[in-house]
């Protein structure tokens, strides 16, 4: 059963293939409207040397992207919680900031930033903070009173109290503002190319590609793109489970506990 | 005196121009296990958080050990209704969690932690998170909690009101085993009279608005009780004197 469960991914992978195949025999679609499966593996092996490099280009933009944004994102929600002005000023900026087009501020960011590493970062960036300031911010504000009112009844200093009951308890939320976040961050990255870089990366060598009408080698970079951000989400569901372990378990990780006998007879 | 553990000296209380509690005193013997009963609004939690620090009394004074100890948390040890155990702490972790909060939980902390599981039956749970335990296993590990932050005085408020009857009544003879255990003094409020009789050494009735102490009763019967006690005469004709002043009380109103 467990195998079964593990395995069902794979099912779903073969499945989309499937369909992908059968729909480019039953419509024979020429390869440049819908390239096969194994046309679009031929595409990607063909170019690898090429696109491995500029594959790497994109993961890093991603990569940095998502840990500014998201710490970014983390810093603002407790400094809202902490300050309520802090977040009467703030909330409506966020809000804002997320109704802007990311492809209308492009402009604007390489006409300030220039047309490097900077501007992309800030999209990414812009992206990927949104859910985390909402989901902490929940985490924050959601936690039980009681808790709070007990740990004072103990002398707690509010240092203590925000680092052993209030932090703790923005880490469910988090961790599903990070998974989403690491879908998002790799579209923030395309976006950020096509609208501003000169530099080389997938998302620039998808228009290229495009512009060649060379459809399979477009299908590769999806494929590659694709496969980044699920590796990114991937990535933050192993560490939800390695840092909320109470969410999924009933008992602590052996390697987690103390190392103490289990109780010893007579003190 | 001497053995006044605890004295409750001419506290009030008001929220803004309601009196949330009336001018009270009350004296609290050292080991001493007293329960509070009455209606909801009658000030036994506002009473409570005063003596816990968490509400400042508009006057008055909480003595313990010759010093005021009102308006300042962390003197006693205090157990809520709900057991509010925090969910990412182990059974051990939580009951450090008072050591934890006001410094460090040490290695024999845990140790301690572990013991004291051990003794009242749960040393099978330790590494337990607390959303895997029952409720009565929970409200144990919230008692435990409070007894290992190692204070003389445990306010406990309505700490079995959310359990059923049953593992209520366990609850209540294990709570006077670890009482007479641990030596500690005791407030502890509850809606149940027979629970209030069954636990206490004396009955403290309150009435509500405003709230106040309308009379206080002593317990004779005999320690240690058991289930056998709350068929008692004894036990009948205390607990027919509580509720009768609590039944009054209301038609005279």
């Amino acid at each position: 059963m467990r195998a079964l469960r593990m395995a069902s991914p794979l099912f779903a992978v073969l499945l989309v293939l499937g369909i992908w195949q059968l729909a480019v025999s039953a419509l024979h679609a020429p390869s440049y409207v819908l390239p096969s499966p194994s046309r679009t593996w031929q595409a990607l092996a063909d170019d690898w040397e090429n696109v491995r490099t500029l594959l790497g280009q994109t993961l890093y933009e991603s990569v940095v992207g998502f840990v500014i944004g998201t710490a970014v994102g983390f810093l603002l929600a407790v400094a809202m919680a902490h300050a309520p002005l802090v977040h009467r000023v703030l909330y409506p900026i966020l809000i804002a900031s997320q109704a802007i087009p990311i492809v209308a501020i492009a402009a604007p960011l390489v006409i300030i930033l220039g047309y490097g590493l900077a501007p992309k970062l800030v999209i990414v960036g812009l992206i990927v903070f949104f859910p985390v300031v909402v989901n902490v911010l929940d985490g924050l504000s959601g936690i039980d009173t009681g808790m709070v009112n007990l740990a004072r009844s103990m002398g707690a200093s509010a240092t203590k109290i925000f680092l052993l009951v209030r932090l703790p308890a923005t880490l469910a939320p988090l961790f599903s503002a990070l998974k989403l976040a690491a879908a998002y961050a790799v579209t923030g990255a395309v976006i950020g190319e096509w609208t501003a870089s000169i530099t080389p990366g997938l998302g620039k060598d998808l228009l290229l590609k495009n512009s060649r009408l060379d459809t399979a080698g477009v299908y590769a970079d999806v494929l590659l793109l694709t496969t980044v951000g699920l590796s990114g989400f991937l990535l933050m569901t192993i560490l939800e489970h390695l840092f909320t372990p109470w969410r999924t378990r009933g008992t602590a990780r052996r390697w987690l506990r103390r190392r103490e006998p289990r109780y010893s007879k007579g003190s | 005196m001497t053995d006044s553990k605890l004295t409750i000296d001419r506290v009030e209380v008001r929220f803004d121009q309601t009196l949330a509690l009336s001018e009270t005193s009350l004296e609290v013997k050292d080991g001493e296990f007293i329960t509070l009963v009455g209606p909801s609004g009658c000030g036994k939690t506002t009473l409570m958080n005063v003596i816990a620090g968490l509400q400042r009394p508009t006057s008055g004074r909480v003595m313990m050990n010759g010093s005021n100890i009102a308006d300042k948390p962390g003197n006693v040890g205090y157990m809520f209704q709900k057991d509010l155990l925090i969910p990412w702490r182990t059974v051990t972790g939580n009951i450090v969690l008072g050591a934890a909060l006001t410094g460090r939980a040490t290695k024999s902390d845990r140790a301690a932690a572990r013991q004291l599981a051990a003794r009242y039956g749960l040393g099978d749970f330790v590494d337990h998170y607390p959303h895997a335990l029952s409720g009565g296993m929970r409200q144990r590990v919230a008692l435990m909690r409070t007894l290992a932050f190692h204070k003389d005085v445990l306010l406990l408020d309505e700490p079995f009101g959310a359990l059923d009857a049953q593992t209520r009544l366990e609850m209540q003879q294990w709570l006077l085993e670890v009482w007479a255990d641990s030596g500690r003094t005791v407030l502890f409020i509850t809606h149940d009279v027979d629970e209030a009789v069954f636990l206490a050494d004396r009955v403290v009735v309150m009435s509500a608005r405003p709230g106040r102490i309308q009379a206080v009763h002593e317990v004779t019967v005999p320690r240690p009780r058991t289930v056998d006690t709350l068929m008692t005469p004894e036990f009948m004709d205390l607990k027919s004197q509580v509720l009768s002043g609590l039944y009054h009380h209301k038609e005279a109103k």
